[in-house]
Parts: C-alpha cells; structure tokens; sequence
C-alpha cells in the first residue's frame, strides 16, 4: 500500500465526520415535540391522581455541564412528569450548539418541550428549531392543564405573538374540563423586546383569555411577581449552576413554584 | 455529523491521478529544506472543514507560513441551506519537509501544521452588523465564524499537495475546554468528533 493511501484511509477510520458549513442545518439529534406528545400520553393515562409535576429549564446557552448536573438531579426526581425547556438552548442558533444539548437532555426518561428563544432564532435556528423540536407555537393538555407554548421572540419574529393563536389555544372547549392555563414563552410580558405599551397589551390580553400563570426564561434569574391584572408571572433562573424550577400543580389545580439551587424552596412572590 | 468517506476517495481518486503525472521521469529526491525555498504562489481546492462542499482559491507560501483565500458553496441539498462562504486561512509549517523512502514517487511528508480559518458567510439570515432592530451590542456578528485547524500534507514532485485537515469550530473549542467530559462521554475520538470536522484538499503550486 502506498502511504498516500495508507494516510487517507488512517484519517477515513479515525475522523469519519465532515461539517462543510458552520451554518448546515441538520443536527445528529431530534427531540420532536410529536413524540413527546406521545410519551405524554402514557404518562397521563398511568400517573394516578391529577397532581403533578413538571421541571422548568431556561437559558441553557450550551452551558452543557450545567444541563447535564441539572439532568441528573430531575433523574432522581419522583415527582417529574414532564421538562417545560424555556428558550435560548444555543448563543448563535448553530446547528452544533442545537445538537450538543439535545445529547445532554436526550437522557432524561420524561417528555421534553421546548419554546424558542432569541439565541436559537438568528442564523439559521428557526429552521433548526422547527426542523428538530417544535414549532413556534403549540399546546397540550395534561391532567386537564393547558399548556400554550408560544413564541414572543419579537426581534427575531416580527409581530408576534400570534393573538390569534393564543385566543384559540386559551378556549375552552364545549365538551373540555380546564382546571388550569398555563402560557409558557421564552421572554416574559414585560418591557424587553416590547415596548412598554406592547408588553401591558400583552398582559391585558392574557388575563382576558383566563391564563392562570406564565412561565418563563430570558432574564436569568429568579423571578415570581403578579401583575397589575393579579396573573402571576414566573420566570426561572438560567441553567448555569445547576439551576431549575419546578411547577407543582396539586389535586385541586392549585399551581405552585419552587426554585432550585442545589436545594429546592418555595418560589416567593415580589 | 456528515460522513465525507465518499468525498475523500473522490479526491483521493483526483491526487492520485496528479501522482501518476508528476511521477513520470521523476528526478532524484529533494534535499530536506526545500520549504525554505523562496515564495510560492498556488491554487487551492478543499472540501469541508467548514470552508463549504467545494471551495477553491489561490494562496501564497512565506517559508513557513501560508495564507490563502478560498471561495467556498454548500449547496442545499447537503447543508440543508444554499450558502456562498469566504474564507481566509493561515497555516504554520514548524518542520520541514521529510523525504519518504520512496524515492521513485519523490513523495515527502509533511508530518505537521497548525493553522486558523476565518469564515464568511453570505446568506440574507446572517450579518456582520446588527440590523436596526437590536440595540447595540445585541448580538456579535452571525456571519463570521473561525477555524483552529491542524493537518499534515504530502508534497508530490515540486508541483502537487495533498493536505488532510481536522478543523475545530470556534464555538466548539469553547464549549470542550469547558465541557471536555460531556464530549468525551458523547463523541468519538476524545469527543473532538462533536467540535470540528475532516477536510481534504489539494495545492497546485504555480510557476
């Protein structure tokens, strides 16, 4: 064998991987919200009682070991029926950032939900996003709690959030039992890519439709606060450190809120 | 991750052939040292290690440096988007040349070089600068990325050079030095498989 072949076959075995472009799109991982929604299912119909639990993850930001130490405590969890991930997984919407945390949430054993956050929508990550997670909006109901996943990331998203979307998923149906309405976004309803006149719209508009709690990431911190309309607003604290939230909503739809920071207390409202 | 098994042989099917040129009525072997010779300009052709799919260009040699531009395209159907990128590429060859005992294919090897590529990208969903909407300072620029590449390269005759590459995605070097154990755990090779990618390319050296 000449060593020229003898060196191109050595780098074929060993490296047997080639990006072309930093900005590909397609990722060696998927999370799909359709098979999550499947595995909800089972879950639903064999968890007794209408309590439940649910992880709240934000602002992952590829801070991989974070996500995977906070991986590991929701794994010793009994009480975690499903993981709400709250927007900005990646910096630059890259397809390699998309993928990485993919591979460090893909060993949690409970559904997974995303929104997209405005980290993940510039390059190409809308398409990577819808592509492999979810898409921008959607909902699901579990024990009779209505979840909307919506996308506010209005920067990147001119115009929304979609109203009409938000009015339809906040119905409640002729034939539904609703104990609870949950919104879930990447950015909270207040002054931030919205202006301030936009963000009490919002807020307005979200007390109108009967939305119970909002959850969400964005701001890095810790934050539970009610509005001028009395809706509560919880926002969880970024993934570095270890941190999570978790939602407890009990027999009687009471919701509650701890936050996690290698112990878990009582989410305190401002 | 893309399997580029099949782009290599392409190219090593290519080189192979330049090899079988070059080798006719080959002079003896080159004393060790000829990088030192003075400036060479060349054509470069190169498949991923992120410059695109296909990307071609011309570069020049300083001793032991050398700096090329390269034109790159990914075509949709194997990025999943259109893109047209622009590279620029720095390498540094610490050692000389090492002739191989092979003397009548006048093959030397290049064992080791170090390099950075700094990459362009052009698409309407990337921008060096902010569009209107963000503050300043919302984001960095989208459309720029770097490379920290390492290879080694055969010389064929004076004319021809065969080069493999591993090139390690900026976000990529970050995220291992923090992360080294989530990659280890979840990627071959030392977990360098998560962060960078195989390229192959060639040099036609000119004059």
């Amino acid at each position: 064998m000449n060593i020229d072949k003898f060196i191109l076959l050595l780098m074929c075995v060993l490296l047997n991987s080639c990006q072309y472009s930093a900005w590909e799109t397609d990722i060696d991982c998927q999370d799909s919200y359709t098979a999550n929604l499947a595995e909800l299912a089972k879950i639903e119909s064999s968890l007794a009682g209408d309590a439940f639990g649910v992880a709240l993850l934000a602002d992952i930001h590829v801070d991989l070991t974070d996500a995977v130490n906070v991986v590991e405590q929701i794994k010793q969890r009994d009480d975690v029926a499903f993981v709400l991930v709250l927007g900005d997984i990646t910096d630059f919407g890259l397809a390699a950032e998309f993928e990485w945390v993919c591979k460090a949430l893909s060993s949690l054993d409970v559904p997974r939900f995303y929104v997209i956050g405005n980290h993940d929508s510039i390059s190409f990550g809308k398409e990577i996003f819808y592509e492999n997670f979810a898409p921008f909006d959607y909902a699901f109901s579990f024990k009779d709690v209505k979840f909307i996943l919506y996308n506010d990331n209005a920067f990147e998203f001119p115009g929304v959030p979609d109203y009409a979307f938000l009015a339809d998923a906040a119905a409640i149906q002729a034939d539904e039992t609703r104990r609870r309405t949950l919104a879930v976004s990447h950015i909270p309803p207040v002054k931030d890519v919205h202006t301030e006149e936009e963000a009490a719209n919002l807020r307005q508009f979200l007390f109108d439709e009967g939305i119970d709690l909002t959850l969400h990431g964005h701001l890095h911190e810790f934050v539970y606060w009610s509005d001028e309309f009395g809706v509560p607003h919880h926002i969880t604290g970024r993934v570095k450190g270890g941190r999570y939230s978790m939602l407890f909503i009990d027999e009687l739809g009471e919701a509650s809120l701890q936050n996690c920071a290698g112990t878990c207390t009582a989410a305190v409202m401002k | 991750m893309k399997s580029c098994i099949a782009t290599i042989t392409v190219m090593f099917m290519l080189t192979s052939t330049g090899v079988g040129a070059s080798s006719a009525g080959t002079s003896p072997q080159v004393a060790e040292g000829e990088r030192d010779a003075p400036h060479h300009n060349y054509i470069v052709a190169q498949s991923a290690g992120y410059v695109g799919f296909i990307a071609v260009g011309m570069g020049r040699d300083f001793q032991r440096h050398t700096i090329s531009a390269l034109l790159g395209y990914v075509p949709e159907e194997i990025g999943g988007v259109e893109l047209w990128q622009l590279s620029l590429k720095y390498e540094w060859h610490p050692f000389a040349a090492i002739p191989l005992d092979d003397p009548s294919n006048n093959i030397k090897l290049n064992p080791f070089y170090i390099g950075t590529s700094l990459i362009y990208g052009r698409h309407t969903n990337l921008f060096v600068n902010e569009p209107g909407q963000y503050p300043d300072g919302y984001y960095g620029p989208t459309a720029l990325r770097s490379t920290l590449n390492m290879g080694l390269s055969l010389l064929y005759g004076k004319k021809y050079t065969l080069f493999i590459e591993y090139a390690a995605l900026d976000t990529g070097v970050v995220a291992y030095v923090r992360h080294p154990e989530f990659f280890m755990d979840n990627y071959d090779f030392l977990g360098l498989e998560g962060i960078g990618s195989l390229a192959v390319g060639i040099k036609l050296k000119l004059e």
